[in-house]
C-alpha cells in the first residue's frame, strides 16, 4: 500500500509547488514573496497537531483493547509527527524573521508548538528507554494521552478576546479572506503531506512488525525472507 | 517571477523548502534502510535455523 500513498504525495507536491510559486499573487496582504513559506509552514503545523491526535487515539485503543498493532502504529507515527513539528518551528522562524523581524518570540502559539515537539521527543525517548516492549508501549501511551492537552492549546492560542489588547505575533486569521489560488495550493500541499505521512508511517510500521514478530513462524516463512536463502 | 523571489527572499524560502525536502527524503531513506537491515538480519536467522535443523 505504500506506493498508493507515496506516488500521489509526490505528484501533489509537484503540483502544489507549481501552483504556489507560479499561479499565485506576489503579495499576501502586507507580505511580499516570502509569504510563500505558508505552503510548507501551515501544512507542517497542521500535520504536527493531527499526528499527535492520531498517536493519542492509537494509544487509547491499545490501552483499552490491549491490541499490539495499535501501539505499533502509535510508535511508528511519532517520528513523522516530530519531524513535522520541527519543520513547523523551523519554517516559522524563517517566516518570522522576514515578516516580524525576529527568529523567535515566546508567543503562545510558538511556545505551545515547542512544547508539542518536547512531547514527541519525550514519547520516543520513553518508548526506547524501557527494554520490555509491552511496558514501553503502555507507559508511552499514557504519556501520549496526558500530552494531548497541548493540541487544543496550540489550536486556540490565537483566539485572543480583543486583538487590540494582544501583543502575540500570531493573530487569528480566516481562510475565507485568503486569495483562492493561495488557499488551494496550501490545501494541496496539506494533502500531499498527509499522503506522505501515511506512506512513511506504513513503511515504518512494517519494520516494527517484523522486528517484534521475528521469532514467529509466519515471519520466518515470508517470501522476502525465504527468497534470498539460496 | 522566479528571479524576483530568489533575488528578494531566496535565503528564507530556500531554507524553508530545502529543510522540508531534506527532512522528508531523509526520513523516507532511513525507514528504507531500517527495513532492509531487518530483512537481512531475519534472512541470516532463518539460514542459521535451517542449518541447525539439517
Amino acid at each position: 500500500m505504500v506506493p498508493w500513498f507515496a506516488v500521489p504525495a509526490i505528484l501533489l507536491t509537484i503540483g502544489g509547488l507549481y501552483w504556489g510559486f507560479f499561479q499565485t499573487p506576489n503579495v499576501l496582504s502586507d507580505q511580499k514573496q516570502y509569504y510563500r513559506i505558508i505552503f510548507v509552514h501551515v501544512p507542517a503545523a497542521w500535520m504536527s497537531m493531527w499526528l499527535y491526535v492520531v498517536i493519542a487515539g492509537w494509544s487509547l485503543v491499545g490501552l483499552v483493547f490491549n491490541t499490539r498493532l495499535s501501539f505499533m502504529m502509535a510508535a511508528s507515527t511519532a517520528p513523522t509527527g516530530a519531524i513535522f513539528t520541527f519543520l513547523a518551528l523551523w519554517t516559522g522562524a524563517f517566516w518570522g524573521k522576514t515578516s516580524w523581524g525576529t527568529w523567535w518570540d515566546w508567543d503562545p502559539r510558538m511556545t505551545s508548538e515547542l512544547i508539542l515537539l518536547f512531547l514527541y521527543i519525550g514519547y520516543m525517548a520513553l518508548h526506547s528507554a524501557i527494554d520490555d516492549v509491552r511496558r514501553a508501549d503502555r507507559a508511552s501511551a499514557v504519556l501520549a494521552m496526558v500530552g494531548l492537552f497541548a493540541v487544543p492549546i496550540i489550536y486556540y492560542s490565537v483566539n485572543c478576546p480583543d486583538p487590540n489588547q494582544c501583543t502575540a505575533l500570531h493573530q487569528r486569521s480566516s481562510m475565507e479572506y485568503m486569495e483562492s489560488n493561495i488557499l488551494w495550493s496550501m490545501l494541496t500541499m496539506t494533502l500531499a503531506f498527509w499522503l506522505y505521512g501515511f506512506a512513511v508511517i506504513l513503511k515504518r510500521v512494517r519494520s516494527i512488525i517484523l522486528e517484534r514478530e521475528k521469532y514467529t513462524e509466519w515471519v520466518n516463512e515470508l517470501p522476502e525472507i525465504r527468497s534470498q536463502q539460496g | 517571477m522566479m528571479e524576483d523571489i530568489i533575488a528578494g527572499y531566496g535565503f528564507y524560502i530556500g531554507w524553508s523548502f530545502g529543510a522540508a525536502a531534506i527532512l522528508m527524503v531523509g526520513e523516507w531513506l532511513t525507514a528504507d534502510v531500517r527495513r532492509k537491515a531487518i530483512i537481512k538480519r531475519l534472512q541470516r536467522m532463518a539460514r542459521l535455523n535451517d542449518s541447525r535443523a539439517d
